[in-house]
C-alpha cells in the first residue's frame, strides 16, 4: 500500500515569484526532511513481510499445484512384460497312454514318441507347446493314492492303443470326451520292433495332427509379444519393415498363415462375458413369435455352460416386422435350382444396419444371431455357395440364418422348426468365440480354447503395459494417479501368477489370472483422469500468469529494489564518513 | 504335417509373407467420427456439412451404432430458421439433411475438445452409454471428418476452446499404442486445413484437409432463403464424387480416384493429402474401405465346420444341466434388466456416510434428542463465552 | 449510551420491522439476489440444510448447503415461524448497532496509546457511527434478505467492541464464532491482537509475546470446541469440507460482486488449483504488512483488513461491504483528507444500480450476457479497492501530520 508515501511541499516558498536567480530558488527550495529511521525501519518490515509470504507459501504452493503428479511406475518391468522377456509363454500337455495289457514294451514306444516329438520340438525352438507322455497305468495307481494330486493336472488327451487287425493304422477320435482311440495290427512275433517303430511314428503324428492347429495359432499370437511394435517416435515406415524383417518367423506355409489369419479375424476380442442378442427378422407380419426361450435352453444352454470356465454370457430376443434387407441387395432367381439366389457380395451388405435395430446397450461385446424369413415372393432364398445351410458368419459380429418357410407358415415358431437355426448359430458362436475347428472331440477343442484365451489374455496385457509404459514416457505432460500405478501393479503381479500357472499346466487357472491382468492393465490404460492435458507450449503458460502476476509483482520488484537501493547508499555514505 | 518339408519353403514363404498387407485388407468394421464445431446460426453450412457427411456414410452401410455424431444441433430447431426443423446442403433444398432418423451422440455443449479427446482415446466416464463410444479395435477403420472455424495449426471448438494438432496427433498416437484402429482417413474441412495434420505420426493414417497453410475455405454457395451459406467447397465436391460414383457399398472406386478429383480451382484453395504414414497405395484403398461398412462374410463350407450335433457332443461332455440350473443360468440375462432397484439400492446403502440419526423423519415430526442437543450446543456456546470471560478477568 | 443513541437505534429497528411487515415478499425478493446471497450465506440454502438436519439426513448431502452446523442447531432450536426469524436478525442488527456505538464510544479511532489524531475533535458523536450502519442501504438490504452473513458482521463488531474495552476473553472467543461461521475472519486475528493489547487496562501490562501466545492458545481452543460441538451435532467431520472447502475451493460459481466467479469460469482447469492458492495468498499477504505499517492505529488496520477482504474474499457481498463501510465511519474525522470522496461515492452509486440492472439484461431479458455483469462487479471491486486505498491514504496522512505539524493543509506528492 502507500508504505513509502511522502509528502513534499509543493506549494512555492514565498518569494521565489520574485526573485529570478535560479541559484537562489534552488536554495530556497527545501528538501524533504530526513525520515526518522523508525520509519524505515517499518518500511523495510512491510515489504519484508510481503516478500515473506511470497517466497514462503506462495512459491512452494506454485511448485505443488503446477507441478504433474506422476506416480511412479514399475517401467522397466512393463518393458520388460510387452517385450515377453518376463514369460517364457509354455503350455505343457499331458499325454496319456493307455495300452491294452497285452502290449509289449509301452514303456519304450512312449519314449521313443517322446523323442519323436522332442525333436520337432528342438527343431523349431521357438514352439510354445511341450507334449509330454504319460502311461495310463501310472495314472490308476497315483489316483488311488493321492485323489486330489490328480484332479489338479488337466490331462490332454487320453490315448488307447487298441490292436485291429483289419486296417492298418488308423485312429478314431471321441466326439464327447478327451480320448482317442489309436488301431494298430497286432504284432505277429516275428516284426515286433518294426510295428513298434511304426505305431511310434503314427502316434507321434496323430498328436501333431490333433494339436497343430492350436499349436500354430498360439505361436501367431504370440509373435506379437515378441516384435516390438514401433517406436513412439518418427515411425518411418523403414524401420517397421527392417524389424519386421527381422523378426519374421522360421518359414511356415503360406496357406496356413492365410487360415489363421482368417481366423484369427473371425474371432471376437476376449471378454470374461459376451452378449447374446437374437433376432428373428421377418419379412411381413408372419410368423408373429417364435418358441426362442425352449429353443435356447435346449440347444444352446449345454453349449454355454460348457463354456462357462472361459466366458459367460447374457442373452436377448427380439423380433421384428416387416423387416426388408437392405435395398442394395437384389435375389436373382435360378432356373435349375428353382429358388432365389444370393451371390457372395450380396452377402456383404445383407444386413440393413440403417433399419435393423441391432444396437447393443450391453457393455459387453455383443454378437448378433440373425433368423430371417424372406418375404414369400422371393421364397426360397437361398444361398448356392454355403454347403450345409443357408447361413453366413460375419467376423467378429455374428451369423445370420435364412430360414425358408412353406407358403402358408405358422403363426409360431415352434424350436423343433428352430433347431437346425440354433445348430447353426451354435456352430457360429463357436467359430467366434475362435474354437478350432478340429478335432471332432469338443472337450479337446475347449481346452484349446482356454489355452488359445489365456495366451490372448496374456498377450493383450501385457502389450497393454507396454503401451502405456511408451505413453508415460512419450507424453510428459500427461498425469498419472496413484490408482495406475495400482492397477499397473496389479497386473504384473497376476501376469507372473498366470505364466506359473501355464508352466504348471493349470489353463483354467491361468485364463482367470490373466483375465485379471488385463482387467487391471486395461484400467491403468484407460484411466479417466489421464487424458493428455491440452497441448500447452511455454509461451502460452507465459499468458497465463502474466496478465495477473505481472501487474502485482510491480510493486514487490520495486520496493525491494529501493530498499537495497537505500542499503546500498546508506552503507556508502557511513564508508565516506569513516 | 510334414516338418521337414518347411526348410525348403523357408526363402519363397519369406518373400511371400508379407503380414502388414494381410492385416490391411482384413478389417472388419467400418466406423465414423464426424464433428462439426461450430456453433450459432450462421455457421450452418458447417452442420450441414457434417450431416452430409453423415447421410453418406450410412448410405454405405455404417450403421448408426459405429458412427459418432458430434454437432452443436442448434441449426435446425433455430428460430432464424424459415424451415424449421430442416438442414439443407443446397439451394435446391432436394434433401433434407435433417430428415427422420438422425442420431446424434454428442451434441450442443458436449461437443468440446475434452470429450474429443476422450472420445478417441476411450477415456470416458464408467456410465457411458455405448453410443457415445468409439469401440474400436485393431481391425477397424476409422472415418474422421471435422469441419469449423481453424487456423495454423489449431481448429475453434463453439468459439470457447481450441483443439490444436498437437492434441490430436497426440490422440491418435495413444489409439495406435492401444490398437485401437487398423487404418484411419482423416478428413478435415476448415481454413489452414491442412496444418491440421501436419503433425501426425502415427502409423496408417491417410489425412486430407481442403486447405493449405495461409489458405482460407470458402464455402460453396448460400441458400437466398435460408439466408446463409449452406455447404463448404471442398465437401460439396466430396460428396459430389460420392454421390455420382459411389453408388452403392460395393463400388471398386478408389480413393485414388476420388482425391484425383478435387479441382484446386473450384474448390478455391488447394487440397491436400498426406499419405506418408499410410501403408497402401491409394490406387487399391477402395473409398468404401472407409466411408462404407463391407462386412466380409464367410459362407459355411470355405473352411468352416459345421458340426451337426452339437448340442449332442456337449450333453455327452459331462455338460448335461438341468432345467433348474438353465433356469439360474438364464436368471442372470434377466437380472441385468431388472438390476436397476437392487443396484441403487447397494449404491445407496455404499453411499451412506452420514453418520447421524439413521432414521430420517417425516415432516412435523420432531426428534427431542436432536433438539436436546442443538439447544445444548448454543447453550455451550453462550456458556462458555461466558465463563471465558470470567476466566479471563480473574 | 446516551438518547440520541438510543433514538437513532429504535427508528432503525423501527425501519427493518416495518419493512419485514409491510412488504412481506421483499426478503424473498431480496434472498434471490446474487449481490446480496451467496452460496456460503444464502437463507434459502440454510432452510434447505435446516430441513434436511431435522429429518434426519446429512445437511451436507446434496452440496446444497454449505454454513456451519451451529447455524443448524441455533436455527433448529427455534419456532420454525417467520417472525421469529426476522426478530432474530433485527436483534442481530441491533447488537451490531450497540458495538459500533461502544467502539465510537471508546475513542481509539481518535486517540491510540501511540498516537492521538489532531483532527480528534471533528469525529462524529457515537449515534451518528450507529445511523451510518443502521440507514446504510447495504445493511438494511442484507438484514432483510437475511443471509447468515448478518450474525458473523455482529459477532465480528461484539468482537471489536470487547477489544477497545480491553476485555480479551469475549473479544477472541466471538472472533472465534466469526471466523468458525464464515472463514475469513481468521484474518483479523493479528489486529485485534494488537487492539486488544493496546486497549487492556491490566497493569502491569504483560510483554506483547506472552499476551499473543495466551490469545493463540485462547482463540485455538475456542474453535477447537466449536468444531468438536460440530462434530457431535451432525455425527461427521463432512461439514469441514462442505463450509470452508467451498470457501477456499470455489466449487460453486454462482455469480456474486467479487472477482472470483468470472475468474475462475474461465481459467483453464490444470491452472486452477494455482490460481485458487493464488487469490488466497493475496488475501493473507497483506495481513502482516498492515499490521506493521499501522501498529499505531490497530483499530484502522483492522478496518482495512475487512475492507480488502470484502473485495477479494471468495463468496463477497454487499453485507461486508456494508460492514466495512459502516466501521469506517469510526474514522469520519479524516475523510477531509481524502481525495476523491467525491468520484467515490459517485462510483459506488454507478455500480449499486448498474449491478442488478446488468444482472436482469444477462439473466432474464437475455440481452446482454456475463461479461456486462463481470464488467460492473469489476467497477465496484475497483471501487471498494480505491476507497481502501484512499482511507489508508487519509490515516497515513493523519498519521504523518501528529509528526510534522508543519504541512497540515499542504498538497502531497509521492515521490
Amino acid at each position: 500500500m502507500d508504505a513509502n508515501t511522502q509528502l513534499r511541499d509543493a506549494a512555492l516558498p514565498p518569494g521565489f515569484q520574485d526573485d529570478t536567480n535560479a541559484a537562489a530558488a534552488e536554495a530556497t527550495y527545501k528538501n524533504p526532511p530526513p525520515e526518522a529511521p523508525e520509519t524505515i525501519r517499518t518500511r523495510s518490515w512491510v515489504i519484508a513481510s510481503f516478500w515473506i509470504v511470497a517466497i514462503f507459501l506462495g512459491l512452494p504452493l506454485w511448485h505443488a499445484t503446477t507441478t504433474i503428479y506422476r506416480a511412479p511406475l514399475p517401467m522397466q518391468e512393463m518393458q520388460n512384460w510387452s517385450e515377453g522377456k518376463l514369460c517364457k509363454t509354455e503350455f505343457p500337455l499331458l499325454v496319456e497312454v493307455e495300452a491294452p495289457p497285452s502290449f509289449p514294451d509301452a514303456e519304450s514306444l512312449l519314449k521313443t514318441v517322446q523323442h519323436a516329438l522332442d525333436d520337432a520340438n528342438d527343431f523349431a525352438a521357438h514352439k510354445p507347446h511341450h507334449l509330454r507322455l504319460r502311461l495310463a497305468a501310472k495314472k490308476a495307481k497315483s489316483a488311488t493314492e493321492d485323489p486330489k494330486a490328480d484332479k489338479d493336472e488337466n490331462v490332454a488327451c487320453l490315448l488307447r492303443l487298441l490292436p485291429d487287425s483289419r486296417n492298418g493304422f488308423n485312429h478314431t477320435v471321441h466326439s464327447s470326451s478327451r480320448t482317442v482311440d489309436i488301431h494298430y495290427p497286432p504284432p505277429s512275433s516275428s516284426s515286433q520292433s518294426s510295428i513298434s517303430a511304426g505305431l511310434a511314428k503314427f502316434v507321434a503324428e496323430i498328436l501333431e495332427v490333433l494339436f497343430w492347429q492350436e499349436q500354430e495359432l498360439i505361436e501367431h499370437l504370440l509373435l506379437p509379444q515378441t516384435s516390438n511394435p514401433g517406436s513412439l517416435n518418427a515411425l518411418s515406415s523403414q524401420s517397421v519393415d527392417e524389424s519386421r524383417d527381422k523378426k519374421t518367423p522360421p518359414a511356415r506355409p503360406r496357406a496356413l498363415t492365410a487360415d489363421i489369419n482368417r481366423r484369427m479375424s473371425r474371432v471376437v476380442k476376449y471378454s470374461p462375458s459376451y452378449h447374446l442378442t437374437f433376432s428373428l427378422f421377418t419379412a411381413t407380419s408372419t410368423p408373429a413369435s417364435w418358441d426362442i426361450e425352449s429353443a435356447i435352453s435346449q440347444y444352446l444352454t449345454p453349449l454355454l455352460s460348457a463354456l462357462s470356465s472361459i466366458s459367460n454370457f447374457t442373452i436377448s430376443t427380439q423380433v421384428q416386422y416387416y423387416a426388408s434387407i437392405s435395398s442394395s441387395v437384389t435375389p436373382t432367381y435360378d432356373e435349375q435350382l428353382h429358388a432365389w439366389t444370393l451371390k457372395k457380395e450380396d452377402l456383404s451388405s445383407f444386413i440393413n444396419s440403417a433399419e435393423w435395430p441391432l444396437a447393443s446397450i450391453s457393455n459387453d461385446p455383443n454378437l448378433n444371431f440373425i433368423l430371417y424369413i424372406p418375404h414369400p415372393s422371393i421364397t426360397p432364398l437361398t444361398i448356392p455357395s454355403a454347403l450345409h445351410s443357408d447361413s453366413f458368419l460375419l467376423p467378429q459380429w455374428g451369423g445370420v440364418t435364412i430360414l425358408n418357410l412353406d407358403q402358408n407358415p405358422a403363426e409360431h415358431l415352434s424350436h423343433v422348426t428352430l433347431k437346425p437355426a440354433m445348430e447353426t448359430f451354435a456352430t457360429h458362436l463357436l467359430a467366434l468365440l475362435g474354437a478350432p475347428p478340429h478335432p471332432a472331440s469338443l472337450p479337446i477343442r475347449l481346452d484349446s480354447l482356454t489355452r488359445q484365451r489365456s495366451a490372448e489374455v496374456l498377450v493383450s496385457a501385457s502389450s497393454t503395459l507396454g503401451s502405456l509404459q511408451r505413453l508415460v514416457n512419450a507424453l510428459p505432460s500427461i498425469s498419472i494417479p496413484a490408482t495406475v500405478s495400482t492397477s499397473v501393479k496389479d497386473s504384473i503381479r497376476h501376469l507372473s501368477l498366470a505364466c506359473e500357472e501355464l508352466r504348471k499346466g493349470s489353463f483354467v487357472k491361468a485364463l482367470e489370472m490373466g483375465r485379471v491382468a488385463q482387467e487391471e492393465a486395461e484400467k491403468a490404460f484407460f484411466e479417466r483422469t489421464m487424458v493428455a492435458q491440452v497441448y500447452f507450449p511455454d509461451e502460452h503458460k507465459l499468458a497465463v500468469y502474466l496478465p495477473l502476476l505481472g501487474p502485482v509483482s510491480v510493486p514487490l520488484v520495486l520496493g525491494i529494489f529501493r530498499e537495497v537501493k537505500r542499503v546500498l547508499a546508506e552503507r556508502r555514505t557511513r564508508q565516506g564518513i569513516s | 504335417m510334414k516338418l521337414s518339408g518347411w526348410g525348403s519353403l523357408a526363402v519363397l514363404s519369406t518373400l511371400l509373407y508379407t503380414p502388414l498387407c494381410l492385416a490391411h485388407s482384413q478389417h472388419t468394421s467400418n466406423w465414423a467420427v464426424l464433428v462439426s464445431t461450430s456453433r450459432f446460426w450462421f455457421n450452418y453450412r458447417h452442420l450441414a456439412n457434417v450431416l452430409s457427411m453423415y447421410r453418406t456414410v450410412k448410405r454405405l452401410g455404417i450403421p448408426d451404432s459405429q458412427i459418432i455424431l458430434m454437432l452443436s444441433d442448434d441449426v435446425a430447431c433455430n428460430p432464424r430458421n424459415t424451415f424449421p426443423g430442416t438442414v439443407y446442403n443446397n439451394a435446391d433444398r432436394a434433401i433434407d439433411l435433417y430428415g427422420d432418423n438422425i442420431e446424434v451422440d454428442y451434441r450442443g455443449y458436449e461437443v468440446t475438445v475434452e470429450n474429443f479427446i476422450r472420445l478417441l482415446t476411450d477415456r470416458v466416464p464408467p456410465d457411458t452409454p455405448r453410443s457415445k463410444r468409439l469401440l474400436t479395435d485393431d481391425r477397424s477403420n476409422i472415418f474422421i471428418y471435422m469441419t469449423g472455424h481453424g487456423g495454423n495449426e489449431f481448429l475453434k471448438f463453439q468459439d470457447a476452446e481450441e483443439i490444436s494438432a498437437f492434441d490430436i496427433a497426440d490422440a491418435f498416437q495413444q489409439m495406435f499404442e492401444k490398437k485401437r484402429y487398423n487404418e484411419m482417413l482423416f478428413m478435415i474441412d476448415t481454413c489452414q486445413a491442412n496444418t491440421m495434420y501436419s503433425k501426425f505420426y502415427s502409423p496408417n493414417i491417410l489425412a486430407t484437409g481442403s486447405s493449405e497453410l495461409d489458405q482460407s475455405s470458402y464455402s460453396h454457395h448460400a441458400d437466398n432463403d435460408v439466408g446463409v451459406a449452406v455447404i463448404d467447397r471442398y465437401t460439396y465436391f466430396n460428396l459430389e464424387y460420392l454421390e455420382t460414383h459411389v453408388k452403392n457399398a460395393s463400388s471398386k472406386h478408389t480413393l485414388a480416384d476420388l482425391f484425383n478429383s478435387y479441382d484446386p480451382v473450384k474448390i478455391a484453395s488447394t487440397p491436400g493429402i498426406r499419405t506418408d504414414l499410410f501403408q497402401r497405395d491409394l490406387s487399391e484403398v477402395l473409398i468404401t474401405d472407409f466411408l462404407g461398412n463391407v462386412q466380409s462374410v464367410e459362407v459355411d463350407g470355405d473352411g468352416m465346420r459345421l458340426d451337426e450335433d452339437l448340442l449332442a457332443l456337449a450333453r455327452g461332455a459331462g455338460y448335461n444341466i438341468s432345467e433348474a440350473e438353465w433356469k439360474e443360468a438364464m436368471r442372470g440375462t434377466r437380472e441385468f434388466y431388472e438390476a436397476s432397484p437392487s443396484v441403487s439400492e447397494r449404491s445407496t446403502l455404499e453411499q451412506k456416510t452420514w453418520a447421524g440419526p439413521a432414521r430420517v423423519y417425516k415432516d412435523g415430526e420432531t426428534d427431542f434428542w436432536r433438539t436436546v442437543m442443538s439447544a445444548g450446543a448454543v447453550a455451550v456456546c453462550f456458556v462458555g463465552y461466558w465463563l471465558f470471560s470470567i476466566v479471563d478477568k480473574a | 449510551m446516551d438518547r440520541r443513541c438510543l433514538l437513532v437505534i429504535g427508528a432503525g429497528i423501527l425501519l427493518r420491522l416495518v419493512l419485514f411487515t409491510a412488504f412481506p415478499s421483499l426478503p424473498t425478493t431480496l434472498a434471490q439476489r446474487v449481490e446480496i446471497s451467496t452460496p456460503v450465506t444464502s437463507y434459502k440454502r440454510l432452510q434447505e440444510g435446516i430441513y434436511l438436519y431435522t429429518h434426519g439426513v446429512s445437511p451436507y448431502d446434496g452440496g446444497v448447503f454449505h454454513q456451519a452446523p451451529l447455524l443448524l442447531s441455533l436455527f433448529s432450536i427455534l419456532p420454525p415461524s417467520a417472525i421469529v426469524t426476522n426478530i432474530l436478525y433485527v436483534l442481530a442488527d441491533l447488537l451490531s448497532a450497540v458495538s459500533l456505538v461502544k467502539i465510537a464510544s471508546s475513542g481509539v479511532a481518535t486517540v491510540t496509546p501511540q498516537h492521538v489524531s489532531p483532527r480528534k475533535d471533528n469525529s462524529w458523536p457515537p449515534w451518528a457511527t450507529a445511523a451510518a450502519f443502521l440507514f446504510n442501504p447495504f445493511s438494511i438490504a442484507t438484514c432483510i434478505a437475511r443471509p447468515t452473513i448478518v450474525f458473523t458482521n455482529c459477532i465480528v463488531l461484539h468482537a471489536v467492541a470487547a477489544a477497545v474495552q480491553g476485555r480479551r476473553a469475549p473479544a477472541f472467543v466471538s472472533l472465534a464464532m466469526a471466523s468458525y461461521l464464515s472463514l475469513y475472519p481468521i484474518l483479523l486475528f493479528p489486529p485485534l491482537l494488537l487492539l486488544t493489547y493496546d486497549c487492556s487496562k491490566t497493569s502491569p501490562k504483560p510483554s506483547i509475546q506472552a499476551f499473543s501466545a495466551v490469545t493463540t492458545v485462547l482463540f485455538s481452543t475456542v474453535l477447537m470446541i466449536y468444531f468438536k460441538l460440530s462434530h457431535l451435532l451432525t455425527g461427521s467431520w463432512e461439514f469441514v469440507a462442505s463450509t470452508y472447502g467451498v470457501h477456499l475451493l470455489l466449487p460453486d460459481l454462482t455469480p456474486n460482486v467479487g472477482l472470483w466467479w468470472y475468474f475462475f469460469i474461465e481459467m483453464f482447469d490444470s491452472f486452477r488449483a494455482f490460481f485458487l492458492c493464488l487469490f488466497q495468498l493475496h488475501l493473507l499477504i497483506y495481513v502482516p504488512g498492515i499490521c506493521l505499517r499501522l501498529r499505531k492505529q490497530p483499530l484502522f488496520a483492522l478496518i482495512t483488513l475487512v475492507g480488502i477482504s470484502s473485495i477479494f474474499k471468495s463468496y463477497p457481498a454487499v453485507g461486508d461491504t456494508g460492514l466495512y463501510l459502516s466501521l469506517l465511519a469510526l474514522y469520519n474525522h479524516v475523510f477531509a483528507t481524502m481525495r476523491y470522496s467525491f468520484f467515490l461515492a459517485a462510483a459506488v452509486l454507478y455500480a449499486t444500480f448498474l449491478g442488478p440492472a446488468f444482472y436482469y439484461l444477462w439473466v432474464y431479458a437475455g440481452s446482454g450476457n456475463a461479461n456486462f455483469f463481470y464488467a460492473i462487479t469489476l467497477v465496484w471491486s475497483i471501487v471498494n479497492a480505491l476507497i481502501v486505498a484512499d482511507a489508508l491514504y487519509a490515516v497515513l496522512r493523519d498519521e504523518h501530520e501528529t509528526e510534522r505539524p508543519e504541512l497540515i493543509g499542504k498538497d502531497v506528492v509521492q515521490i
